[in-house]
């Protein structure tokens, strides 16, 4: 089965998202920061990483780059709740940055597990 | 007693304006990281209602309740993006505007939501004045503006007009050199008192009651007219309505025109 990453700073949401992700039957890692993310990733596991941006130590987009690098096929989800310019600035750095996708918090986590099986299915 | 006796002019001291910037981005600030947190903390609530829908029939009780905090989830998803649209800085596209343009969309915007038995009208007497302004900005301002003077007008109905003339330096005290747009919002409603009218551009000070007022709409017009060069003037009495005016650096020579 695919391997999912999420990385978010948040332990309600990512366990939430673990469990949505583990009910579609993914192998999901969860990482609580960029830093944890990058010393987690596993090239031959995670085939999607969903990456919050505004988070301690490393941010999301750092997240993005360092992964992407690692393993440039790696599909990417941002998610982002926003800042004090809102989510969309962010977010708009992460599409550049290489993100396949991005989410703009609050969103319904259904729709996103649906991307990821949709992206994963192409993959 | 005359009206005029009663009209109250307030002039802000720039140390107060300098300290009322300073305490809005605060807020602003504060703004954005609530509603980061707010957004984050929705999320897991959509995520773990629609799980339990999954697993329940939908038209149970409990599928029911489930429903009921998926509505409120909404409202509160409302919410934030209010407060995310409070933390926005202000004035960061600055382009050519037609001031006569915003106040018009300002009227087309309330016009749902003017109360029964109130008017607004435009006086526009220079229809292409031009200012440098973030247009959405302004149009943020305005809005303000015209919906406070429209709440003012709620239990007893009367006149908003809005009107908009090009003022010279020599044409008021004031202003020392230059010319200006001047836009006034002036309406019949209840009016204010001095300790009100002192108050009006504090951040969080509302006069509305059961939470129907953040009261930050006017303390974010007070900031945007502040990062345009501009000036605010406030004339109330009691019963006897209120006109705000406001002062923006015009567009003039060569440069007067809408690229």
């Amino acid at each position: 089965m695919a391997g999912v990453m999420v990385v978010e700073d948040d332990p309600a949401l990512r366990g939430m998202l673990r469990e949505a992700l583990e009910k579609r039957k993914y192998v999901v890692i969860t990482a609580c920061d960029g830093r944890e993310a990058i010393a987690k990733f596993r090239p031959s596991v995670v085939d999607l990483v969903i990456t919050d941006l505004l988070m301690p130590e490393e941010d999301g987009l750092m997240v993005i780059m360092k992964i992407k690098e690692i393993k440039p096929s790696v599909k990417m989800i941002a998610i982002s709740g926003g800042g004090k310019a809102g989510p969309g600035s962010y977010l708009l750095m992460a599409s550049k940055l290489g993100a396949d996708l991005v989410f703009s918090k609050p969103f319904l986590p259904s729709e996103l597990v649906q991307k990821v099986k949709e992206m994963l299915d192409k993959h | 007693m005359s009206v005029k006796k009663q009209i109250r002019e307030i002039d802000y001291r720039t140390s107060e304006k300098t300290e009322i910037r300073n305490c809005i981005r605060q807020y602003e600030k504060l703004a954005g990281g609530i509603a980061h947190d707010l957004n984050t903390i929705l999320t897991t609530i959509y995520g773990y209602s629609e799980m339990a829908l999954e697993a329940l029939d939908e038209t149970s009780e409990a599928g029911q309740n489930i429903h009921k905090i998926l509505l409120a989830a909404d409202r509160a998803r409302a919410l934030s993006g209010q407060l995310m649209n409070l933390s926005r800085p202000a004035g960061n596209d600055k382009k050519t505007v037609r001031v006569s343009d915003i106040i018009k969309e300002t009227i087309s915007l309330i016009g749902p939501s003017i109360p029964h038995r109130t008017e607004v009208a435009d006086n526009i007497a220079s229809p292409d004045i031009l200012v440098s302004a973030d247009p959405l900005q302004l149009f943020r301002a305005f809005t303000n503006l015209a919906v406070n003077a429209l709440q003012a007008m709620e239990s007893t109905g009367g006149r908003l007009t809005i009107t908009l003339e090009r003022v010279s330096a020599g044409e008021r005290k004031e202003l020392s050199a230059g010319e200006f747009a001047l836009i006034r919002f002036a309406d019949t409603g209840v009016g204010m008192n001095k300790k009100t009218a002192d108050k009006m551009f504090d951040p969080f000070f509302t006069t509305r009651r059961n939470g129907n007022g953040t009261g930050l709409g006017l303390s974010l017009v007070y900031e945007i007219i502040s990062d345009l060069e501009g000036d605010i003037n406030v004339s109330s009495g009691v019963n006897e309505g209120t006109e705000i005016e406001i002062l923006i650096p015009a567009i003039t020579g060569k440069f007067a025109s809408l690229p």
